[in-house]
Formats: structure tokens, sequence, C-alpha cells
């Protein structure tokens, strides 16, 4: 009740009080004695030194606001441009990476061509690259292409249950590896055991690095079988829940020859070759 | 008269000069120009009225910028500086446009 009161009497009292009553009060003095003589000079110093520093005032703080807009905007260029040239060495240094792995592979393939023992372990060793996914292959198998959804009932608020997520990319691929894929990637990049597949943000990375959609996701594997296996699969499964439920894109089409290339990191941090025994 | 030619000898001097603020007194600028702006508009209406005295002026200009700065000041230190400013740029805005509505009364009579 009052404190509503309150607050208009509050401000109408801020604009009825708006005239200073120092002025009246001060010609209220003028009109009582004799006006006081004071230089003209001074009195015009007065008008004039404080409406100079309102004009200097007002053009500072406009040029401040005006030089900061760009600044931010400059900013925010330099950091997208950064962003851009990272990702850009990266994938300069992991061409590299593949590159120096196949000469590797090369000086490897002609050191143990010597022998029949270093032949055999040449074998063992090509088999297990193919298996950690060391090496690019090639080979016959599935595209599953997935997208976020648009939302079909019209003007109904995108909440994000459209998208797909970090956890559906992760349910597709190992949804792969039970329907028997030996090799997968995602947009290119080469899932392996140790692939971290996360989301950064509104992002979803796989080995760290962003992945834009489209999600196409690869698998080679059998051609007979991979596809009933999988779209019947527990990833198929779910994938279709979503297409119903939430209209997310689900395509799967059988490819003749798909290329996988190799993993990025392949390092092992803990583990260690037991020594001779 | 003299007014017109003070506030464009500022404006051109602040845009020729364009004087770099410290950081530190930056969130206090557009406070003092609104007090400023408060200080000038009672003067013009104190003259549209008949009663304008220049030592008011002075002190009423001089006393606006440097209190609403102080306030705005005290407000950071208590962490309440974005409202407060708020307040002040409210309560001058009503000021300015209570005179702006007087001036406009005496030279138009509407």
């Amino acid at each position: 009740m009052l404190p509503a009161r309150d607050a208009v009497t509050l401000l109408e009292s801020i604009s009825a009080d708006a005239f200073d009553p120092a002025y009246t009060e001060a010609a209220g003095h003028r009109s009582a004695g004799p006006p006081p003589r004071r230089p003209t000079a001074l009195r015009t110093a007065e008008i004039m030194i404080p409406i100079m520093v309102l004009g200097l005032l007002l053009a500072t703080a406009l040029a401040q606001t005006r030089r900061s807009v760009p600044d931010l905007a400059k900013e925010r260029r330099a950091l997208a441009l950064r962003i851009e040239e990272r990702t850009a060495r990266t994938d300069a240094l992991l061409k590299e990476v593949e590159l120096l792995r196949s000469q590797v592979a090369a000086a490897q393939t002609s050191g143990l061509s010597i022998s029949d023992a270093g032949r055999e372990k040449a074998r063992e060793l090509s088999r297990l690259e193919l298996a950690a996914g060391a090496v690019p292959v090639t080979g016959p198998g599935l595209r599953v292409v997935v997208d976020d959804g648009t939302t079909s009932a019209g003007d109904q608020a995108q909440d994000g249950s459209e998208r797909v997520l970090d956890t559906d990319l992760q349910r597709l691929v190992n949804g792969l590896w039970a329907a028997g894929a030996e090799a997968v990637s995602i947009n290119g990049l080469r899932v392996i055991g140790t692939t971290a597949i996360r989301s950064a943000g509104l992002a979803i990375t796989v080995g760290f690095r962003p992945v834009g959609r489209p999600y196409a996701v690869e698998a080679v594997g059998d051609p007979d079988e991979i596809e009933a296996k999988f779209v019947d699969g527990p990833g198929g499964r779910w994938f279709r829940t979503l297409q119903d439920n939430y209209g997310i894109v689900f395509r799967v089409s059988g490819e003749r020859s798909l290329r996988i290339p190799a993993a990025g990191g392949l390092d092992v941090r803990y583990a260690r070759v037991e020594g001779p025994r | 008269m003299i007014a017109a030619i003070g506030l464009f000898i500022g404006v051109v001097a602040g845009l020729l000069v364009q004087p770099t603020v410290p950081l530190w007194l930056q969130p206090y600028l557009p406070i003092a120009v609104v007090a400023a702006l408060d200080a000038v508009f009672g003067g013009l209406r104190a003259w549209s009225e008949g009663v304008f005295d220049d030592k008011v002026f002075v002190v009423s200009f001089v006393a606006n910028v440097l209190i609403a700065a102080f306030v705005v000041f005290l407000g950071d230190q208590l962490g309440v500086g974005g409202q407060l400013s708020t307040g002040v740029v409210v309560v001058f805005g009503i000021r300015i446009f209570a005179n702006a509505a007087a001036i406009r009364r005496h030279i138009f009579h509407a």
C-alpha cells in the first residue's frame, strides 16, 4: 500500500524540485539589496567554462564509446583467427605424422624383408597395425549420416532435443563395432578404442578435434552383414528411436569402397612392454 | 550566445585532442556528463525565468559532477556501482526532463 504511494511521491518530488531553489534565493538576495558589482569577464567565464567542460566531457565520452566498439570486434576477430590458425596447424601436423609414419613403415618393411623371421614379423606387425588403427585402410562397408533434426512441429521451441549429442555418436560408433566394423571414422577422423567423443559447449569433438554437422560415420566391415547387424543392433535401434521422436536425420548406405585414415595419437601412456624373462 | 560558443569550443577541443581517459575513470565519465547536463538545463531554465545567477550555476555544475561521480564511486566500493549509476541516471533524467518541460513552457507558452 504505502510503498507504492511513497515511490510516486518520491518521483513527484524529484520532478517538482528539479528547479534549483538556489536560483530563486539568489534572485531574492539581488532584489533585496543593491546588485553586487562584479567584473563582466568573470561572469562570462563562469558561464563559459562549465559549458566548455560539458562539451569536452560529451566529446570525450562519445569518442571513448566509439573507440571501444571496434576494439571489441577486433579482439573477437583476432581470437577467431587464432583458432583457425591453430586448427590449420594441427591439420598440417597430422598430415606430417601420417607421412612420417608411412616412411617408417616402408623402412621397417625393407629392413625386415632381409630374413625369413623378419618377414614373419612384418606380417604380424601389419596385422597389428591394422587392428590398432595405425595405418589408413580401405574396404567395403557402411556410411551412416546423422544430423540435427529440424523441428517438424512448426514453431515448436528449439529446446536442444533435436540435436545430435556426443552420447548419440558414442552409441552409434559402439553399435558399428558391435556389428563387426573393423575401422571407423567420423567426418574423416579415425575412431579407435581410445578416441574420446565428447561435447564442448554446443560442438562435438572427436579425439579433441571439433567436428561439424552433418556427421558422416564410416565403417569398414563385412559388406554382407554389417548393415543388417547394425540396423537391427543397439546403435540402429537407438537412432531409429531418435528419428521417430525427435526428427533426427539418420541415413544408412552400403559402400563399395571406403577409405579410413590412420588414427592420430596412438601413444600408450602407462603400459610398458614386459621385460625379457 | 556565450554558452553556445563555449559548447562549440568544448566539443571541438574534445574531438581534436581525444584525451584518453584512464581506465579507473571510465565508469564515471557518462555519469559526469549526465550530471553536467542536469546543471546546464537547470541554468537554462533559470535563464528563461529571468533568475539566472552565474555563481549558482558554477557551484551547481561543479557540485553535481563531483557528487554524482562520488556516489557512483561509493557504489563501486560497495559492489552496487551498476545499480547506483542507474539510479543516478534515472534521477538526473527526470530532472532534465522536468526542466526541459519548464523551458518549453516558457518559450512556446504551451
